[in-house]
């Protein structure tokens, strides 16, 4: 279900059909098969609380009546209603980089991919109630199958093996440990070569 | 690089995967299920964030994993028609064909279970097959799943589950999809309350080709959107929960048409049959609308099935694809010299079957 986003063509008198307090400033279209299916006009304040769906543009996230019903009643409950509208800052995006892959999460939010397993730690904040939005599951917990751990003898593990040593041995050179060095050495060549067999 | 095993594409035009064998249970509506699982290797970045000599490696890594247990084709040196055809034979995503760098796909010789290397994530692995029977396929994906473990560390988290480039896919990684023919609720408008149904248990609606495109020939995709929370089991369930329902709620539908307004039924079938059997030259959409109507009368006895089957027609409807006309050819073809040339090979088989 593509989604339209637009912040004009809302007059001054209409209010949110959310909190039905505050002046309507954004509209959400509803679009199924190109055409408008629904219009919803939200306050600043409510478009902050159901931010999350506006975080994401490349994840399709349904933001129906449904959703609408499901927000006012966690708002009703939470008191958030009568919150004041918070302006631009609901928008920033936070100014956070994955350490490992180089990804930004502004850079996340244009691809709508993450770059490496890390991302999901580094951006772990900002990420959560967005899957705790798409999965619709409060809270985000795994409870499915989990993977067993490989054969030491296969070829990724081998590889990984080499890795830690090489990592190993640039410390065993850095500290002027040479023996300790060579040794490492002798080991990763030796897995190496069994590797090429 | 060398091929895991013998891989001839151009037996391709004249083969078709099984399922599309019109086979299975309820395949009076459901053409086929699948299942796809989405896993990343630990120790690499994501596809999107991958060098040219690691993406390499995983292509290399994955392919040891699976040694000679099956087709493997690279394809970064395959032609643009042959990566379509897989396309076309549901062995690969657009995604994968029109992507960049080290990619490959390895698929068995029935072309049920097929894993895409570098498509979003390092690892799709799914399994297809006609008809409806999710739990046979789950039982084999399964098998498959811990056999790759043995071989690749994947990246794994306790609390979010399988780590996927796309955080619509993190969790199980998982997505149940059936494909379903749904003639008499898409003429009779009903399509809306299986919308609402789906809606209401979370799963996705979608018309053939995925997220927003039309209903192509009253073909739909019914899949679910959560990948976390749910256990796999638990994903499974929800589906087969909600199928049972469509298909009882489409054959009443073609039930009711038959007894109330037959000759309307008879007139649609008959007109999109006699279309078939004259066009000179005919588009992809307008097959698959008039391929549509056949189906349907081939399931409600309204045509009689002399020496023309469902097998024969998704065979027809199959090779009548862009890429299996071109490989059929031996060569590039413009969309008119494909219309004409589409027209032909469904009049001679269409005149064939009524001769048998």
């Amino acid at each position: 279900m593509p989604l339209e986003y637009e912040g004009s063509g809302i007059k001054e008198t209409m209010r949110c059909q959310c909190c039905e307090q505050h002046k309507a400033t954004v509209q959400i279209r509803d679009v199924e098969n190109w055409a408008v299916k629904d219009v919803i006009l939200i306050c600043d304040a409510c478009s902050k609380l159901i931010a999350t769906q506006f975080i994401m543009p490349h994840i399709p996230m349904p933001v129906t009546r449904e959703a609408l019903e499901k927000a006012k009643e966690a708002m009703g409950k939470s008191g958030v209603a009568g919150v004041a509208p918070v302006g631009d800052e609901a928008e920033a995006a936070p100014d956070i980089t994955c350490k490992n892959c180089g990804m930004s999460f502004k850079e996340f939010q244009k691809a709508g991919r993450l770059g490496c397993a890390e991302c999901y730690k580094a951006f772990n904040e900002t990420l959560e109630p967005i899957l705790e939005r798409i999965h619709g599951s409060q809270p985000a917990q795994h409870t499915g199958r989990k993977p067993g751990a490989p054969k030491a003898d296969s070829r990724a593990s081998v590889r990984q093996r080499v890795q830690t040593l090489k990592r190993q041995m640039d410390a065993a050179v850095k500290e002027e440990n040479y023996e300790r060095a060579a040794k490492l050495r002798d080991e990763i060549n030796g897995l190496e070569t069994g590797m090429k067999e | 690089m060398q091929h895991t095993g013998e891989l001839n594409l151009s037996d391709f035009p004249r083969t078709c995967g099984e399922w599309l064998q019109g086979r299975g249970a309820d395949s009076d509506v459901v053409i086929s299920s699948r299942i796809r699982l989405a896993r990343n290797i630990r120790g690499f970045n994501f596809p999107i964030k991958m060098t040219e000599k690691q993406k390499a490696e995983v292509v290399e890594l994955v392919a040891e994993a699976i040694r000679g247990r099956a087709l493997r084709l690279d394809l970064n040196s395959s032609s643009s028609i042959d990566r379509a055809l897989l396309v076309e034979r549901h062995l690969i995503s657009k995604e994968l064909a029109n992507g960049d760098g080290a990619r490959s796909v390895i698929f068995g010789r029935g072309e049920m279970v097929s894993i895409m290397v570098n498509e979003e994530d390092h690892l799709r692995i799914q399994c297809i097959k006609s008809g409806f029977d999710l739990d046979r396929i789950w039982a084999r994906l399964s098998r498959i799943d811990r056999l790759l473990e043995r071989q690749l560390p994947i990246a794994f988290d306790d609390k979010v589950g399988y780590l996927t480039a796309c955080p619509t896919n993190v969790g199980t990684g998982m997505r149940v999809s059936v494909m379903l023919h749904l003639p008499c609720l898409t003429m009779k408008e009903h399509i809306r309350k299986v919308q609402r149904a789906c809606d209401s248990m979370n799963l996705a609606l979608r018309g053939l080709y995925g997220e927003g495109t039309q209903a192509l020939g009253d073909f739909y995709q019914i899949s679910n959107q959560a990948t976390l929370g749910k256990s796999e089991e638990q994903t499974v369930a929800a589906i087969k929960q909600v199928m049972p329902v469509v298909i009882k709620y489409e054959r009443g539908m073609r039930e009711a048409l038959l007894k109330e307004d037959k000759a309307f039924l008879e007139d649609r079938v008959e007109r999109a049959l006699a279309t078939l059997r004259a066009a000179r030259q005919i588009n992809v959409e307008e097959m698959m609308q008039h391929m549509s109507m056949v189906r349907l009368g081939l399931r409600c006895g309204l045509i009689p099935p002399a020496g023309l089957g469902i097998h024969e027609l998704n065979e027809l409807f199959l090779l009548c694809q862009p890429a299996h006309l071109q490989k059929h050819e031996r060569r590039s073809l413009t969309p008119e010299e494909r219309n004409v040339l589409r027209a032909d090979i469904i009049r001679n088989r269409l005149s064939q079957a009524s001769m048998n």
